[in-house]
């Protein structure tokens, strides 16, 4: 088990501007995939690198499993680590590269190779031992990184955007295979990524980061369906979640989200409190939370379809309210077998229950009581 | 013709006159080694050197093979001298972060700019008191102060290139920070290590000043100082066929030095990191 508490990184410790990591409590349990998501200068790898050691933090504490380890060395820590840009030996070979941490720990040379052939069969390189790494494909050496990194049966494997340089398709193979060795070597493994798809792909768990501290941390179907806050819930998602001005109104007992384009009346289940009637708000809707309605429906609403974008799998709807009074336009996904032309006035409703109020404080929190 | 040939044909006696002048002189400087000016005949009279010691119009000189080790050993051990310091200097220049830091850089540059011969009388008179005038010690001193910062800048720029993946990636993987130093990056700059050992092995060998200043004794010269003794007597006929043929042997070296060194370069290593 890994715990961070109360981790602070500054790189100049005078201004606070400077924190990298500000604050950061995180907890991983062992054999967990933990992926930390956040856009570039959140502190993920800033946070990458102190589990290392490569950084000792300003303050706070790192414990893996019971041990203190903010001043333990990277080499005494037991890690293995991918790096973005693979970081292998370019002066050695595959074999050697593979061997070298084994080397490191005395380990005789013949063991060693042995243990290198062993791993370039599990990474599916073992025909490629004799080579130089520049004599390696992107994929290849990502492979090699991994295998260095597993070789010395590593405590914790931690992983630097390890696919970031390779293609999209390639991607997804490597990704998977990550997974499923992982998964059978029961390694604890954090990865540090700005691809939301790749962390929700590969982790039980995701801590999305801004400003150096983190904003959520659970499940992807957790941060999907649940998010705490606006940062949350705007960055994950593609396209992104609808977010609408709107004000919380109260009518016969009915709560409903009063926008300058439509209404949108709050279901019993989801009553907000009283205290947050009459006060601004932001309405959140992922684009395949809407669909089209009956015309009976009476909390649906019109909206005239402004443009239709083709995606393959569906259609993006961009869509704005008749009087063109709306800020923003509205994005909604649509499959294919729907049939939406530019200039159609549509009737659109939100699924119920999936949608979000965001109070209008900085950190933007969700209003909704998950339950 | 078409145009390209009659291009390159163009371009090739455009590169040939150019470079005749070269030619001509490196031809006369075989020429006047092997020929007997006065006679036109070709001899090997002018590399008695061999064998006797060098004497003529009153020049007298010693046998030239104890100069050839003395030039040797003088030389490696300048290399070794200058590439030992550098080489970890420009590590710590690189990727170490120390108070002075900027200013030792600036220092460095400004010694790099100073022509070295405005400080000899004052290096002279320091040696004279430390009582390192004529020895080999004192030599060795003032090159290598003159050397070093050039080198020191070379060598950080190699040392600038090295990803700090790489580093990091050696010392997760279990070095201590020499360690990765040791096994990881020397590797990585070897390309550079040896660029300045040529630059360090060839200013040793071409060293002549410094041995005529600092130096007395004519037996614990180098080749380089060896030739200066030749040409410099002022009042005196000038042997040409004789510096040229020691000029031969002494450039020879210098050649097949070049040689190996050059293969060595075209190795340069192709780095195992993408650059992102």
């Amino acid at each position: 088990m890994i715990t961070l508490k109360n981790i602070v990184k500054a790189y100049d410790s005078k201004k606070d501007s400077s924190r990298a990591v500000d604050g950061l409590d995180l907890v991983i349990n062992k054999g967990e995939f933990v992926a930390l998501l956040g856009p570039s200068g959140c502190g993920k790898t800033t946070t990458l690198m102190m589990l290392a050691g490569l950084l000792k933090p300003t303050s706070g504490e790192i414990y893996f499993g019971d041990r203190l380890v903010n001043h333990v060395e990277p080499k005494d820590r037991n890690i293995g680590m991918v790096f973005q840009s693979y970081a292998l030996y370019p002066h050695l070979t595959v074999r050697d590269n593979i061997a070298f941490p084994l080397r490191e720990r005395k380990m005789p040379k013949a063991q060693a190779y042995e243990r290198a052939k062993e791993m370039g069969k599990i990474v599916q390189i073992d025909h490629l031992l004799d080579r130089k790494p520049s004599q390696l494909s992107g994929g290849q050496q990502q492979r090699v990184a991994m295998a260095r990194a597993l070789a010395k049966d590593p405590e914790i494997l931690l992983l630097d955007e390890p696919m970031s340089n390779l293609d999209a398709r390639l991607k997804l193979d490597v990704r998977d295979e990550i997974r499923k060795l992982q998964r059978d070597l029961g390694v604890t493994t954090i990865i540090v990524t700005h691809d939301q798809e790749e962390a929700l792909a590969i982790s039980d768990r995701v801590a999305i980061l801004n400003n150096g501290k983190i904003q959520q941390y659970a499940p992807p179907e957790e941060l999907f369906s649940q998010p705490v806050n606006l940062f949350v819930a705007s960055f994950l998602g593609n396209p992104p979640m609808n977010l609408i001005d709107g004000v919380i109104k109260e009518e016969n007992g009915e709560q409903k989200i009063v926008t300058s384009g439509f209404q949108f009346r709050i279901p019993e289940a989801r009553k907000l409190e009283a205290a947050h009637i009459d006060k601004p708000v932001k309405l959140g809707v992922r684009p395949h939370d809407f669909m089209l309605a009956e015309q009976t429906d009476s909390n649906a609403f019109p909206m005239k379809v402004d443009l239709v974008e083709h995606l393959g799998s569906g259609k993006l709807v961009k869509v704005i309210d008749p009087e063109q009074k709306l800020q923003t336009t509205i994005r909604f996904l649509a499959d294919n077998e729907t049939d939406v032309r530019h200039g159609d006035t549509i009737r659109m409703k939100i699924r119920e229950n999936k949608f979000h109020v965001f109070d209008m404080t900085a950190e933007g929190l969700n209003l909704m009581q998950f339950r | 013709m078409s145009t390209s040939t009659l291009k390159k044909a163009l371009a090739h006696t455009y590169m040939t006159l150019l470079t005749l002048p070269i030619i001509a002189m490196i031809v006369w400087y075989f020429l006047a080694a092997t020929l007997n000016f006065t006679t036109g005949e070709f001899t090997l009279d002018n590399f008695s050197f061999f064998t006797v010691p060098v004497e003529y119009s009153g020049i007298k000189l010693p046998l030239i093979w104890p100069i050839v080790l003395n030039t040797i050993v003088y030389s490696l051990m300048i290399v070794a001298i200058e590439v030992g310091i550098s080489v970890p200097t420009a590590y710590a220049f690189s990727r170490l972060d120390f108070k002075g830091k900027g200013a030792a850089l600036k220092f460095l540059f400004l010694m790099r700019s100073f022509p070295g011969i405005t400080l000899i009388i004052a290096t002279f008179f320091i040696l004279v008191k430390m009582g390192l005038v004529n020895t080999y010690l004192g030599v060795m001193l003032v090159a290598t102060t003159g050397s070093l910062p050039g080198l020191v800048y070379i060598m950080k720029g190699f040392f600038d290139e090295v990803p700090w993946d790489i580093e990091w990636a050696a010392m997760v993987d279990g070095t201590s920070r020499f360690g990765a130093f040791r096994k990881v990056l020397v590797p990585y700059v070897l390309s550079g290590i040896g660029a300045i050992s040529v630059f360090a092995f060839l200013g040793a060998y071409g060293e002549w000043f410094l041995f005529k200043l600092l130096i007395f004794n004519d037996d614990m010269l180098t080749l380089a100082g060896y030739l200066a003794k030749l040409v410099t007597k002022e009042n005196q006929i000038v042997n040409y066929g004789l510096i040229t043929a020691i000029g031969l042997f002494y450039t020879l070296p210098v050649v097949v030095f070049y040689i190996f060194t050059q293969k060595m370069f075209m190795k340069v290593n192709i780095g195992g990191a993408k650059q992102s």
